[in-house]
Formats: structure tokens, C-alpha cells, sequence
């Protein structure tokens, strides 16, 4: 199952990129792909506890199920304004 | 009107979007950048915002300011990029057949799109930069 998934501020630096495409097993959701991160990339297992992710443009808690071709944002704490 | 914008924000062009002779409270809210956060002395701000999703967060306000109170007009404006200390880096306009509910419907505006929309600024100081600790979004 393709995901795109989308990064900003303090993680997009911590990765060193603004996005990338990853595959998960079908029936996956949000915090299996937290999970997957955070392992993969320890440097934002830290910044990952206080991310709010976001599907599609819209904010999602951890339990929400993944679809195919889901654009994943993760969103760290906002300071607009 | 709603706008991220990368150029210096005009007040004037602001003011043009929500002309309308109805309405007789026009309230403006600007934000701009500050010389201290925190004890510390700040020289600049960075802005970044997830455009297509912040757009969308900031018309759903607009929308719902317009549900709660009589908004004939409304404008928010939010710049990103590099910001200079005393520049402006949120607009916000909001015109009401009368003062007090112009008023509320513009503070409403700021306080929502602070808890909602996804943007991040990072400050410049002495001896280095940093990403402002913000706040966990409402979902």
C-alpha cells in the first residue's frame, strides 16, 4: 500500500528531505507507521511523540486506518501566528 | 480572502478586500515579529507552512467565523519566508454590520488559526537559530 508521506520544520531537517513515497501492509494505520519511523530513523523518535499526523489534509489520531495513496503529513507542534 | 503570501503583506490591499458598505465595524488584527521570546533577544523569524493544508484550515475558519457571527467580509493573510523584527506576519480583517461582534469574530480568527493551521517559525538570535516550541494542534 503506497503512502506519500510529507515532512516540515524540525523533522524535514532531522531527515534531511521534504517527502518520500513508503509502502505498508494493507490495514495499516497511523501509529504502525509512527513505529516504523521511528525505528528507521531514530533521530525523530524523540520529535515523533509530539507530532500530530495529518491524512489527506486533515489531523488524525494514531488509531485511524492508512489507505492507498494517502498523502501523510507530519505535523510537529504549529507556531503561526 | 484568504492568502499565504512570500512578499511583504499590504494593509491597504487588506483593507480594499473587505470594503463593503453594510458593514459599519471593520476590526484588524496584525501580527508581527517580535525583539524577544522568552529572555531571549530575537533578530528575525522564519515562517513555513504546509500551504494546501493550512490554506484549507484557514477558509474553514473564515467559513465558521461566518456561521458564529454576521460577517459581511473577512481577510486573513499569513506571509512565510524571512521576516525582519517589525514585520507584519499575519493580517487579519474582519468587517460586521456592528463593532462587537467584529471584534469577537477577529479575536476568534487568530486564537483558531494559532491551535489549527500548520505553520512553524523558527527564530534567529545571538550565536544561533531555532524552531519555536508551538503547540499540539485541536484535531
Amino acid at each position: 500500500m503506497p503512502l506519500c508521506l510529507l515532512y516540515f520544520s524540525q523533522i524535514r531537517d532531522a531527515l534531511g528531505r521534504e517527502e518520500e513515497r513508503l509502502d505498508l501492509p494493507p490495514g495499516s494505520r497511523v501509529k504502525d507507521l509512527e513505529r516504523l519511523l521511528g525505528k528507521r530513523s531514530p533521530q525523530i523518535a524523540g520529535p515523533l511523540e509530539s507530532v500530530t499526523f495529518a491524512v489527506n489534509n486533515e489531523y488524525v489520531d494514531r488509531d485511524s486506518e492508512l489507505q492507498d495513496g494517502d498523502v501523510v503529513a507530519l505535523i510537529s507542534p504549529i507556531s503561526g501566528g | 480572502m484568504v492568502q499565504l503570501t512570500r512578499e511583504k503583506i499590504s494593509v491597504d490591499r487588506l483593507l480594499d478586500s473587505v470594503e463593503d458598505h453594510n458593514t459599519g465595524g471593520l476590526v484588524i488584527f496584525l501580527g508581527r515579529v517580535r525583539n524577544h521570546a522568552e529572555g531571549r533577544e530575537v533578530r528575525a523569524m522564519d515562517y513555513e507552512a504546509f500551504d494546501e493544508m493550512a490554506l484549507a484550515k484557514m477558509e474553514a475558519i473564515a467559513e465558521e467565523a461566518g456561521v458564529k457571527w454576521p460577517v459581511k467580509k473577512i481577510a486573513i493573510v499569513h506571509r512565510t519566508g524571512h521576516l525582519e523584527l517589525g514585520e507584519v506576519s499575519i493580517a487579519i480583517a474582519v468587517a460586521c454590520p456592528h463593532r462587537a461582534e467584529a471584534f469577537a469574530a477577529c479575536r476568534f480568527v487568530i486564537d483558531t488559526l494559532k491551535k489549527t493551521v500548520p505553520i512553524w517559525k523558527k527564530e534567529y538570535f545571538e550565536g544561533g537559530e531555532a524552531w519555536v516550541e508551538g503547540v499540539r494542534p485541536d484535531l
